[in-house]
């Protein structure tokens, strides 16, 4: 068999190997945590943002277009595009399984999964949730820019989870919440965890924080009704 | 589910058979899509993959799949095993790790693999030479390089 070298990985993984080459001199080290460095790299990804959301079972990617001079609006597009700056131009993305994109049933339920895209990579990705179905209540956040976090109610039970990812991408549970106000069933609702597990719970009709002691049982400090159409955490 | 069920068999580029236990081979993302897709059935091929390299990734996820399960083995065990099991790979053998890693989604392993490659380089005296860097790190200087980096990578 022909032995294979460096030149046969993709780009992709040629820069996993390169960027684990920092401590090779201080010199090299000092690139690598230089800014303007960084940014050189930064300002060649492209810059897009889009949303996922579920009509009708199923899940459809959609740009979000933020143009100055209109306002920003949301366009559903049934194949996926990335918006480049440098070229002001749209480009087609090929899907590579269409099927990704679907919840699948299974035994009458439907399976929940979360699809990724990575921008450098441009490459669709599907990642797993802590249980695979019976979800009352699924909602996303970031924590400090690095770990997914996930506030989650199973069908049927009375507790609500908040669940972590570690640095490879696996599910922690952190915190749960026993008792806490009603929901309302599926509306959407925002909420913010950080690595103190202060937690603040945003829905339609109020905003509630709860706060995880050193026991991690977590208590409700604070709680606000308040009418909002939605609750954004940046 | 029965004892059938639970096992599924890994075929190889080069035809090789591999049957593992289910919970071993769903660690890699790829598989575990695929099962859920249940566009294969008992038998998944992978057609990347040589039957010697697969032996070496499914090694990797049985000794992980053992310790994730009961959690009762140290972490730095783990760690020695991860470091033996790159310790003698060659060049080729490594680069083909890295593409059946990514190829198979299994970010630990690839993570591994790809610092294996990146230890190997910075350790070989004539990519010093030929580009004239010289370690000027103390190595406590490059544990700690080390340590931050982990922020960085997806270990």
């Amino acid at each position: 068999s022909t032995s294979t070298m460096m030149s046969d990985l993709p780009e992709d993984l040629l820069e996993e190997i390169l960027c684990r080459l920092r401590s090779t001199c201080k010199q090299w080290n000092r690139l690598f945590n230089d800014k303007r460095f960084t940014r050189k790299h930064i300002d060649k990804a492209a810059k897009q943002s889009m949303i996922l959301i579920m009509l009708e079972k199923k899940l459809r990617i959609c740009s979000l277009s933020v143009n100055h001079k209109v306002s920003p609006s949301i366009e559903s597009k049934p194949r996926f595009e990335i918006y480049e700056i440098n070229s002001d131009s749209w480009r087609i993305l090929v899907t590579p399984n269409c099927r990704l994109l679907y919840t699948s049933p299974r035994n009458d339920q439907y399976d929940f999964y979360l699809v990724s895209f990575e921008f450098t990579t441009e490459r669709f990705g599907r990642m797993r949730l802590p249980y695979q179905h019976s979800y009352q209540t699924l909602s996303l956040s970031v924590v400090r820019e690095e770990k997914l976090s996930v506030l989650l109610q199973r069908t049927n039970t009375q507790w609500r989870e908040i669940w972590v990812t570690n640095k490879i991408g696996e599910w922690n549970k952190v915190l749960t919440i026993l008792d806490s106000p009603p929901f309302y069933g599926w509306i959407p609702i925002s909420f913010w965890v950080d690595e103190e597990k202060e937690v603040v719970v945003c829905c339609k009709r109020m905003v509630v924080v709860y706060n995880a002691g050193e026991d991690n049982k977590v208590t409700q400090v604070d709680f606000v009704e308040a009418a909002m159409l939605g609750c954004l955490f940046v | 589910m029965s004892k059938s069920e639970k096992k599924i068999v890994l075929k190889s580029l080069d035809n090789e058979a591999f049957e593992v236990e289910k919970a071993v081979a769903l660690q890699s993302q790829t598989i575990w899509v695929m099962c859920e897709d249940k566009c294969v059935g008992n038998e998944i091929p992978l057609e990347n993959v040589t039957g010697q390299i697969l032996a070496k990734v499914i090694d990797y996820c049985k000794k992980h799949a053992v310790v994730d399960g009961d959690g009762d083995e140290s972490s730095e065990e783990l760690k020695n095993w991860d470091t033996e099991f790159t310790k003698n790979m060659d060049q080729s053998t490594l680069f083909n790790m890295i593409l059946a890693a990514n190829y198979l989604n299994i970010k630990s392993l690839l993570n591994l693999t790809c610092q294996a490659v990146a230890d190997k380089t910075k350790t070989i005296d004539e990519f010093h030479t030929f580009l004239n860097i010289e370690n000027n790190f103390t190595p406590e200087e490059e544990a700690q390089i080390c340590q931050e980096n982990l922020w960085a990578f997806d270990d």
